[in-house]
């Protein structure tokens, strides 16, 4: 009952893809949708993410990167495709 | 794509910055600060740790022993001011210019924050959040200021405790920081800063807990209150004047990341207040922090002279105020919400809204 979520984390090296892959999974997971039903061009908000549950994502994204992130991340970079692209040249991480 | 460039209209004041942001691009800056003042020397910093303790526990004795209600406020401030000379011992401890040895340095700061309860790493980490984002509008952890339209969207006891703490509550600031920063581990991004806070909690609990409970023991919950959470509201009363003051002003913005730089926010974006001696000497020189953003490990003692070389370096940069109360009464009057149009503090008094519009902005 008062047993609390963990977010899930990357095993293995974080690169691009797995950054992808780990965004797809959180998105599809809070919005209820199958992983290959995710447009990673399609923005946030379009899958009817709301801005509470898009503050929680960054806090769930800022263990996976283990950096402090803006909470409004998912509004500054509105797609799947964006944020990754940002956080990759951020962290200076490869594909 | 980035949302809408703020601030929109930017003010002069923010212009001059700016210019002065780029004239430091690419600058190293703390290449100005001589390698010997970085240089810790233990004797001095232990003189200053068992300095504040002296006047902390003194205090306290002092509550004790004369048992007079005139003597507890002077001795309260007292004994906050040695809680706070300890917060800025262990501010020392957490950037490693205390001594060279790390695991000394863990165990002072561990201690010195005890009068605070605040668990050490859990400061540490979050003080070095701070550190890494001074006076970024989304990322810093000290004072942040928000715009007023995403004050009206917050739920009641947020505003309450925002617009307190930025009134007539700002001497009690910190403990807001101290419960969102000190006790939950998820606040921070890496496992290890996780793992670290975990350690520090359980030692504040391992020694608070008992003393505490002999506190009671002996002294009932009055003594509880005046030797322990007394010294502990006083220590925060220092700690959140003083912090709310190093990086708030009326000219100073606080940047979102298109403008925001690691230099400016290094050299620009702090003011240093000039105690008087016997009051920079009981702080530690905490005041002086212009030079401690752009080397944080210099330690307290040499940060005067480290203020003078940077002052030579770089010329009408480094902003130096006296200290004084009407300064306080300037900042918690004009400092409270982040203006998205000018880009600095909305320093125009809150338009009252009428109730049946509020979270419609």
């Amino acid at each position: 009952m008062f047993k609390r979520k963990r977010a899930a984390l990357i095993v293995g090296p974080l690169t691009k893809d797995s950054l992808r892959g780990w965004l797809i999974a959180e998105l599809a997971q809070r919005v209820g949708a199958e992983e290959s039903a995710i447009d990673t061009a399609k923005p946030f908000e379009a899958y009817g993410l709301d801005s509470r549950t898009a503050v929680q994502v960054s806090g769930a994204l800022e263990k996976v990167v283990e950096r402090r992130l803006s909470p409004g991340i998912l509004f500054e970079h509105s797609t799947i495709d964006d944020l990754t692209d940002y956080l990759a040249s951020e962290l200076r991480i490869g594909a | 794509m980035a949302l809408q460039s703020i601030p929109t209209n930017p003010d002069t004041r923010f212009l001059e910055f700016m210019e002065k942001s780029k004239a430091i691009e690419g600058e190293r800056l703390a290449a100005a600060i001589p390698r010997a003042y970085l240089e810790p020397e233990l004797w001095r910093g232990l003189l200053g740790f068992a300095m504040s303790w002296t006047l902390y526990a003194g205090s306290i004795v002092g509550m004790a022993v004369l048992h007079r209600w005139y003597a507890i406020p002077p001795l309260l401030v007292v004994a906050g001011l040695g809680g706070w000379g300890l917060h800025c011992i262990a501010h020392d401890c957490g950037h490693g210019s205390f001594s060279r040895s790390r695991r000394l340095n863990f165990i002072i700061g561990h201690i010195s924050l005890l009068p605070l309860a605040y668990p050490f790493h859990a400061w540490r980490h979050v003080h070095n959040l701070h550190h890494g984002h001074t006076n970024s509008l989304e990322l810093d952890t000290d004072w942040r200021p928000i715009p007023e339209a995403m004050y009206r969207r917050m739920s009641r006891r947020d505003r309450l405790v925002y617009m307190s703490t930025r009134t007539w509550a700002a001497w009690a600031g910190t403990i807001t920081y101290w419960a969102e920063s000190g006790f939950r581990p998820s606040y921070f991004p890496k496992r290890q800063m996780r793992h670290d806070v975990w350690r520090s909690i359980l030692f504040v609990a391992a020694v608070l807990v008992p003393y505490l409970a002999v506190l009671a023991w002996c002294t009932g919950w009055q003594g509880v209150l005046l030797y322990f959470v007394g010294p502990w509201l006083a220590t925060h009363a220092w700690f959140s004047i003083t912090t709310l003051m190093h990086h708030s002003a009326a000219d100073v913005p606080y940047l979102t990341q298109e403008y925001w730089t690691r230099n400016a926010s290094r050299l620009l974006v702090t003011t240093d207040y000039m105690y008087p001696s016997w009051l920079l000497f009981l702080t530690h020189n905490i005041s002086v922090h212009t030079a401690h953003h752009v080397a944080p490990v210099v330690p307290y003692y040499n940060l005067r002279k480290a203020q003078a070389v940077l002052k030579d370096a770089y010329p009408g940069m480094v902003r130096e105020e006296k200290v004084s109360v009407g300064k306080v009464i300037e900042i918690v009057r004009k400092c409270r919400f982040y203006d998205p149009i000018s880009g600095l503090y909305a320093t125009t008094p809150m338009e009252r809204v009428p109730v049946d519009e509020r979270g419609r902005s």
